[in-house]
């Protein structure tokens, strides 16, 4: 079974590999998506590399977890190889590369690659999120379908912002203070925190922190601070540029504990430190 | 056979990389496993983040049962945060002697962590990936109603 999962395997990657080298054979406007090819490529090839030698080592646990390796990157590589593709395609606004890539430099740490591509899903994405491999880009998507519309310009400034937040930590440095008022609400109020999240149980801390309502807790308080800072970035270039008002702009609703958001001072303070940056 | 190790910095390919390098000390062809220390060491070192450090993963709640399901058999039940922090600090450094050391039973139990810690990692990514392709309102609508 572990000999045809590496053989398998070892196919997937020579399958993968031959994928993005017939990419490769495109006309690129900009740089950034050869090189993001050229970066793939090289990752499959690692994990080539790794599969011979757990396989020479006769290692067929670590066979077995590769081979998984292998099959999620793929899962998650696939889409963003469509979206390489289409950044090729003519009717793409090459116009918005340079005014977006000078954002980009302006705003994230590092020489970031920008990708502007186009999407056939209505909501538009930033990709960085899920792909580790593909650091250093920020891959812009923009819906197709609303391709008639001027206000897709300032959207790609909010997709923008998305890329910021993955880019600077600004998650993991705000779960820190998050973490902390969790801690300290609790303390103080617990009969309120439990009407809000009732399968927290201190004694059984843990597993108190899997449950769904407390992992809501989290994605509640780190998404919305997130997506005003998504939505606030684009604005404030954008009005200092006097272009328009991004039509995405929108007030985060209360939080769990009130209204506007869990950390006023914290989003106040993230959000200066981004404008200072964009006024020098 | 070389360490690959300085090539990868995020914890999926480096807990991959420790467990090849183990596999490799437990039958004789390397002296020691550096790629575990650099799997630890991104475990424990908070990243970079906006004006300041960041979260290490091992105070980043969202972590925690990514490590309690790592741990397997070795999981001891935990009343507070701190308690499972110790408890996953000791048996890191436990492990990270025993390896430094040769202990085989160490060196085993180190390999199936980083196994068994990448399986969760790489489960956790896929929730990622499934949460942004099917979104809340795509899972909510109800196709037959509009009928």
């Amino acid at each position: 079974m572990t000999m045809s999962l590496y053989y398998n395997s070892n196919l997937k990657i020579k399958n993968i590999c031959r994928t993005i080298e017939v990419l490769l054979d495109s006309d690129f406007p900009h740089g950034s998506g050869r090189k993001a090819l050229i970066k793939l490529n090289e990752v499959f090839s690692q994990l080539g590399l790794k599969l011979s030698r757990a396989h020479r080592l006769n290692d067929n646990d670590t066979v077995q977890q590769i081979s998984n390796n292998i099959t999620i990157k793929i899962y998650q590589v696939l889409p963003i190889l469509g979206f390489i593709l289409r950044s090729t395609n003519v009717r793409n606004a090459f116009e918005l590369v340079d005014p977006l890539q000078t954002i980009a430099d302006a705003t994230l740490q590092g020489r970031p690659e920008l990708l502007l591509s186009s999407e056939w899903d209505y909501v538009p994405f930033a990709y960085p999120q899920s792909l580790d491999d593909l650091k250093s880009f920020v891959l812009i998507g923009l819906p197709a379908t609303e391709a008639s519309s001027a206000l897709l310009i300032p959207l790609a400034g909010h997709e923008l912002g998305h890329a910021v937040w993955a880019n600077r930590g600004i998650g993991g440095a705000a779960h820190v203070s998050i973490q902390q008022v969790c801690e300290e609400l609790y303390s103080k109020k617990p009969e309120d925190f439990k009407r809000h999240f009732p399968e927290y149980d201190p004694k059984d801390i843990i597993k108190s922190y899997c449950q769904r309502q407390y992992h809501n807790l989290l994605s509640t308080a780190c998404f919305k601070p997130r997506n005003y800072f998504a939505t606030c970035l684009p604005m404030r270039y954008l009005e200092k540029h006097m272009f328009m008002h991004s039509h995405t702009f929108s007030h985060p609703e209360p939080g769990p504990f009130g209204d506007p958001s869990i950390h006023p001072m914290l989003l106040a303070s993230l959000l200066s430190g981004t404008s200072q940056r964009l006024r020098a | 056979m070389s360490s690959e190790s300085s090539d990868f910095a995020n914890p999926i390919d480096l807990s991959i990389e420790a467990a090849i390098e183990l596999e490799e000390l437990k039958q004789g062809l390397r002296p020691r496993a550096p790629a575990l220390e650099a799997f630890f060491d991104s475990i424990r070192t908070p990243g970079p983040a906006f004006e300041g450090k960041s979260l290490r993963m091992l105070d980043d709640v969202r972590a925690y049962t990514v490590f309690r399901d790592s741990l397997g058999a070795g999981a001891r039940p935990a009343h507070t945060l701190k308690e499972f922090r110790d408890f996953i600090e000791t048996y890191l450094s436990k492990l990270e002697t025993g390896v430094s050391k040769g202990v085989q039973k160490d060196i085993e139990e180190a390999k199936r962590f980083c196994l068994s810690f990448n399986t969760q990692l790489m489960a956790k990514k896929m929730t990622e990936l499934y949460d942004r392709r099917e979104r809340d309102e795509s899972r909510t609508f109800d196709h037959e109603s509009i009928l």
